[in-house]
């Protein structure tokens, strides 16, 4: 139990100061994974994960089925790389929310911001604040339920690019 | 049977009924993409005076996150390099005949999983499988068997598994297209050359419903704590008469008529129950155990109880 409660803070701190050496940065993700039944499988989710270059830790909790990755200061994310990690495990995402410094992103006209080859659009209005937001993902590779928030024109993506839909949290 | 359905009704009582790692049918679910399985089985039963054992070898990767293929090589003391004296009239199957300890050959396998319908705390899925084992062994009943290679031959079937918190039911149904085996029968008159037989082994459907509870952990706290899970398997198959040629392949060959053939030969169907328990050590080795026993009809091919041991371990490969 202690150590479990030092390697929380350890993350936690990595989270924290992670965020503040790379400010625009993806910081960690809490990745909810359906189909999971057995400690066994869960290794084979945490396994597959921590084949990513830009996955720091991983932390696996085995009674809600909850993923949680904690990112390397200054890599390029790739969240479509996280959720294909657990469909390569044999699982499928039930939710996937992000952890995001928007300290210095600039939010468009449109709610989208970029990071790295990542174009975010915002669904929902809510106001953004500066700091660390919470960003749930949706549509069908991020989310098992249907988005309660939709957009009728999406800004346009080059080649490299990926759209990913999100709704801003707290 | 009694027995069987006791711990069935043991099972079902449970709250919270586990794991669909059964130790001898398949799940629907596969490999994740890019691990290796390593697996160590093998079957015992008591012959007579000794003890028959088939032990194998399997190698297993997941190619993608939805096909795996399994490679096995299988060894006995199972198989003499004749058939008894006197196919298929007398001593078929020969009991208590000793056969040394050899490699039998190899058994492919691969499992593609086409449904896949997850859920927080259940799945239900669906995969399809082809098999086929490449074996030079002689094998006395028409029954075939691909998986522990008393046949040569190729198979085919279907899984659906369904997995709802510490409970999981999974059926197959497959199908096994043996190949004929030609090979020497000795003569009784031990001055006379060996008798050339040609058998034609039975087609045959083949069947499992499985059912699996996880006793422990009652709640998961981490990687460390030991898994034990509880198993009932009941597995059959249904086979066609065998078709055996005497003197195959010289000019005074001939059939020999099927009513004449021991029970052996004969078509014939069965479910044997197997009961079984597991064990998954750091979330990762697993050390299987079960026992089956004849509930409906029987299979020549071996005795009861057949004892099955296996022992399984998945290592993954790290890029960075």
């Amino acid at each position: 139990m202690k150590t479990r409660l030092l390697r929380n803070f350890v993350l936690f701190l990595l989270l924290i100061f992670g965020g503040l050496r790379a400010p625009a940065q993806i910081l960690s993700a809490s990745v909810g994974i359906n189909g999971l039944t057995c400690s066994q499988c869960s290794r084979s989710v945490e396994m597959q994960w921590r084949k990513l270059p830009f996955v720091q830790e991983v932390e696996m909790n085995l009674e809600h089925t909850l993923g949680t990755l904690i990112f390397r200061s200054g890599s390029k994310v790739d969240l479509n790389a996280v959720a294909g990690a657990v469909r390569d495990a044999g699982f499928s995402v039930r939710s996937l929310e992000a952890k995001i410094d928007m300290e210095e992103i600039q939010v468009q006209d449109d709610r989208s911001f970029r990071i790295d080859n990542g174009v975010y659009v915002i669904l929902n209005d809510a106001p953004l604040p500066k700091g660390i937001v919470s960003f749930l993902f949706t549509g069908k590779k991020f989310s098992a339920k249907k988005a309660a928030y939709h957009r009728s024109s999406l800004p346009k993506v080059r080649g490299n690019q990926v759209l990913y839909q999100v709704i801003a949290g707290s | 049977m009694k027995q069987a359905f006791c711990i069935l009704a043991l099972l079902c009582a449970f709250p919270l009924p586990a794991q669909e790692l059964f130790p001898l049918s398949e799940p629907a679910s596969n490999l994740p993409k890019g691990a290796l399985g390593i697996r160590l089985f093998s079957e015992s039963y008591k012959e007579v005076n000794q003890w028959r054992n088939m032990t194998a070898l399997r190698m297993m990767y997941g190619l993608t996150p939805r096909l795996s293929v399994y490679l096995t090589g299988i060894a006995s003391n199972h198989h003499g390099k004749k058939m008894p004296v006197e196919f298929p009239f007398h001593n078929t199957p020969e009991r208590g005949a000793y056969y040394p300890y050899k490699f039998n050959g190899a058994h492919l396998y691969g499992k593609y999983r086409f449904i896949s319908l997850d859920r927080q705390n259940s799945h239900f899925r669906m995969a399809a499988y082809a098999e086929g084992t490449y074996v030079q062994t002689t094998h006395h009943e028409t029954e075939p068997d691909l998986e522990m290679g008393d046949n040569k031959g190729i198979g085919a079937g279907l899984i659906t598994t369904y997995l709802w918190r510490k409970f999981a039911v999974s059926l197959t149904a497959g199908a096994i297209l043996p190949a004929k085996y030609e090979g020497l029968s000795p003569d009784p008159i031990e001055s006379l050359p060996d008798v050339p037989v040609r058998v034609r082994y039975g087609k045959a459907l083949t069947y499992s419903l499985s059912f699996g509870y996880l006793l422990l952990p009652r709640k998961y706290e981490s990687y460390d704590q030991t898994n034990v899970n509880l198993y009932l398997e009941l597995h059959g198959k249904a086979f066609q008469a065998a078709r055996v040629d005497i003197f195959a392949g010289l000019p005074n060959e001939y059939f020999l008529a099927q009513a004449r053939y021991p029970s052996a030969l004969q078509k014939g169907y069965y479910i044997d129950v197997s009961p079984g328990v597991q064990f998954i050590v750091k979330s990762n080795l697993r050390i299987d155990f079960s026992a089956t026993f004849s509930s409906m009809g029987i299979s020549y091919a071996r005795l009861y109880p057949v004892y099955t041991i296996g022992i399984q371990r998945y290592f993954f490969f790290h890029k960075k």
